[in-house]
């Protein structure tokens, strides 16, 4: 993709953002939120809305100058992004999140080998006993470490309470 | 009198064995982790951050000022060992650093960026000492109407400046303040954007903020290489043996680290700037200057030395504007900040009427801490600089898990590893088209701050907006954000023609 295209399409997800924050995020969750009846009688400037509101119109006419200044561009370059790295990138995403889902449940002990072996794995690594190596002895270390020095306690899991 | 007293206060408080011991770990710390390739001085800040909070002030406090230093200079280890620079700033020190090392002088190159890295932070936390208590003072006398001004000016300053173009800049800026909108407001206890979820009541936290934009963005932006590049042990062959640097090499270099310190300090001390800029300007000026102008690029020690005072001359400096006014200069200081923050210290002008005692503290440890990383710097990179050998897919998973557990350290939350990865995919979204994310951070930090001042003006003016132009030194302040915005556009406009 070319980089002032990948500008104009972050530009226009900025405006589309913008206006559901002014007709529904602000509304919903700031304006009608408001249960204090005093706050409503107070002066538009005071009220919890107001920076909100300045700085929304703020983002919209600097999203506007973006915009403008990528469609005059004359610039040609592209954004470094291929399917291949951008497939890897959503797994390893995709993995951070199912093992953050995971950790309450299994523990920090039991799943952060697994984790470490996809990670590695998917990274390219495929000699086993540097993968399997550093899965087991990195989360160890890292338990060890935040035991003894913090004295905090990493995710037990509930499986095994 | 009061001075003295809190001189000798802060001495009695903090010039203990554990807070120097702590200024050591601090620095090896950061050696450590900005030693690995790939991460840059604001990333490990950000990794290690975390583990401060669970240090009383007194230890740590030392151990962030030892960080600070140590990860600046741990930048310039795998530059110069592989031609990896973690940041821009660091870039310039590759650029003789790696031909050092590739001419069997590594271990020389990277004592020689310790000595004026070290000297460069000397210098600026002199300027700093010095300017720090004037200008704490005049802010005090400034009302709630010139800070929010000034804040606004700061921002202006950092988004206009930083990054390819002001528009992106700016937009960084706003989505910080977005972000710091989060939470109760300051003067009604209203609860905002909060959307129902208990742990944004309290707004987005700071260490899955910063963690999430710098380390867990960085970390994919590694991933993102090819797996054959990732795979491959980096080509060390060439680092075995090496001379240690002569004095005479580091008196060849006296001047151009002084003209570095003070080029460093001066540009530091300009909010946003940034390290980059000051290293190739120092980097620059010494080339012109040098009698030896065709050895740079070459494997010049005068070259390392040049960027590395510059670039830790802009570290000290950076604190200039974070703690007597409480805009940070950078990422870096705005990382500190909000671990002083969390440390119950508020940086600002009213840090030296408030806090005092530990202000002093702060600046004998940022000086006492300069001899401290000569001797872990000089001591312990022959060990750290391994790191370098590890193959990127190793490095990357385990710096991944190290980012997820410190974000979890910090509040024993599993939803802020879930902000953290969130806010990570949206800050490498910023970075692959351009927009830089130390302004986000930076007003990220200060829009608590601003809006507090922006009301209690308001309140005093009966809601009045013109309270901002009517008072002469917000006028100005505003006028001057005004025109840097005017001429950051300028500048675009400029650099469009020359394309």
């Amino acid at each position: 993709m070319k980089f002032k295209t990948a500008e104009i399409i972050t530009g226009i997800i900025f405006l589309l953002y913008s206006a559901l924050y002014i007709f529904w995020i602000t509304p919903t969750y700031v304006t009608n939120a408001l249960n204090d009846s005093s706050i409503q009688t107070i002066a538009w400037t005071l009220r919890p809305e107001a920076l909100p509101n300045l700085n929304i119109g703020a983002f919209i006419f600097f999203t506007c100058i973006m915009i403008i200044q990528a469609t005059r561009s004359k610039v040609d370059e592209l954004v470094e992004l291929s399917f291949n790295s951008s497939f890897k990138l959503l797994f390893i995403i995709a993995c951070s999140f199912i093992y953050v889902a995971l950790l309450p449940i299994f523990g920090f002990l039991t799943i952060s080998p697994l984790f470490m072996l996809i990670l590695v794995y998917t990274l390219g690594l495929r000699d086993w006993r540097y993968i399997i190596g550093i899965s087991l002895v990195m989360p160890f270390l890292m338990d060890f470490f935040f035991y003894q020095g913090f004295q905090i306690i990493l995710p037990e899991g509930q499986l095994w309470k | 009198m009061e001075i003295i007293d809190q001189i000798i206060q802060g001495m009695s408080l903090y010039f203990t064995f554990k807070a120097v011991l702590m200024v050591g770990i601090g620095v090896a710390a950061g050696i450590l982790v900005g030693a690995i390739p790939g991460i840059s001085g604001v990333m490990a800040t950000a990794i290690l951050v975390p583990f401060s909070f669970f240090m009383p002030p007194t230890e740590g406090i030392p151990f962030l000022l030892g960080l600070h230093k140590g990860a600046l200079f741990g930048d310039s280890i795998p530059a110069i060992l592989i031609n990896t620079p973690g940041q821009p700033a660091a870039a310039a020190t590759a650029l003789d650093g790696y031909p050092l090392a590739k001419k069997g002088e590594a271990k020389s190159g990277i004592q020689m960026a310790l000595v004026s890295s070290t000297i460069g932070d000397t210098f600026s936390d002199i300027v700093l000492i010095l300017a720090a208590v004037p200008l704490a003072a005049l802010a005090l006398k400034f009302g709630p109407a010139e800070f929010f001004a000034l804040m606004l000016m700061g921002l202006t300053i950092i988004g206009g400046i930083t990054g390819s173009s002001a528009a992106k800049g700016i937009l960084s800026a706003l989505i910080g303040i977005m972000i710091g909108l989060v939470g109760f407001d300051a003067v009604t206890g209203a609860e905002r954007y909060t959307f129902g979820i208990p742990i944004l009541q309290g707004g987005v936290g700071t260490i899955p903020l910063m963690i999430g934009l710098f380390a867990v963005s960085e970390v994919l932006i590694q991933a993102e290489k090819s797996n054959k590049l990732l795979s491959k042990r980096p080509d060390t062959a060439h680092l075995k043996g090496g001379k240690n640097l002569k004095l005479k090499e580091v008196k060849t270099s006296t001047r151009t680290i002084i003209r570095s310190s003070i080029l460093g300090t001066i540009i530091g001390a300009i909010p946003g700037t940034g390290a980059a800029i000051a290293t190739f300007i120092g980097y620059g000026a010494a080339k012109r200057a040098s009698k030896k102008p065709e050895e740079f690029g070459k494997g010049s020690y005068e070259g390392v030395a040049a960027s590395e005072a510059a670039n830790s001359a802009v570290a000290g400096a950076d604190l200039i504007p974070t703690l007597t006014l409480g805009i940070p200069g950078s990422a870096t200081a705005a990382i500190l900040m909000g671990a002083f923050l969390a440390q119950g210290l508020r940086p600002g002008p009213e840090l030296f009427e408030a806090n005092g005692a530990t202000m002093y503290a702060i600046f004998a440890l940022l000086l006492i801490g300069n001899p401290i990383m000569i001797v872990v710097g000089w001591v312990l990179t022959p060990i750290f600089a391994r790191v370098v050998t590890v193959r990127q897919s190793l490095l990357v998973p385990a710096v991944l898990l190290l980012c997820l557990m410190g974000v979890y350290v910090y509040r024993g939350n599993l939803a802020d590893i879930q902000v953290a990865l969130i806010v990570g995919v949206f800050g490498y979204l910023l970075r692959k088209i351009d927009i830089p994310l130390a302004p986000l951070v930076i007003a990220f930090i200060i829009t608590p701050i601003a809006e507090r001042s922006m009301k209690q003006a308001l309140i005093l003016s009966d809601g009045d907006f013109s309270v901002f132009l009517t008072r002469p030194i917000s006028a100005g302040f505003l006028l001057v954000a005004v025109a840097i915005l005017y001429f950051g556009f300028r500048r675009k406009t400029k650099n469009k023609k020359s394309e």
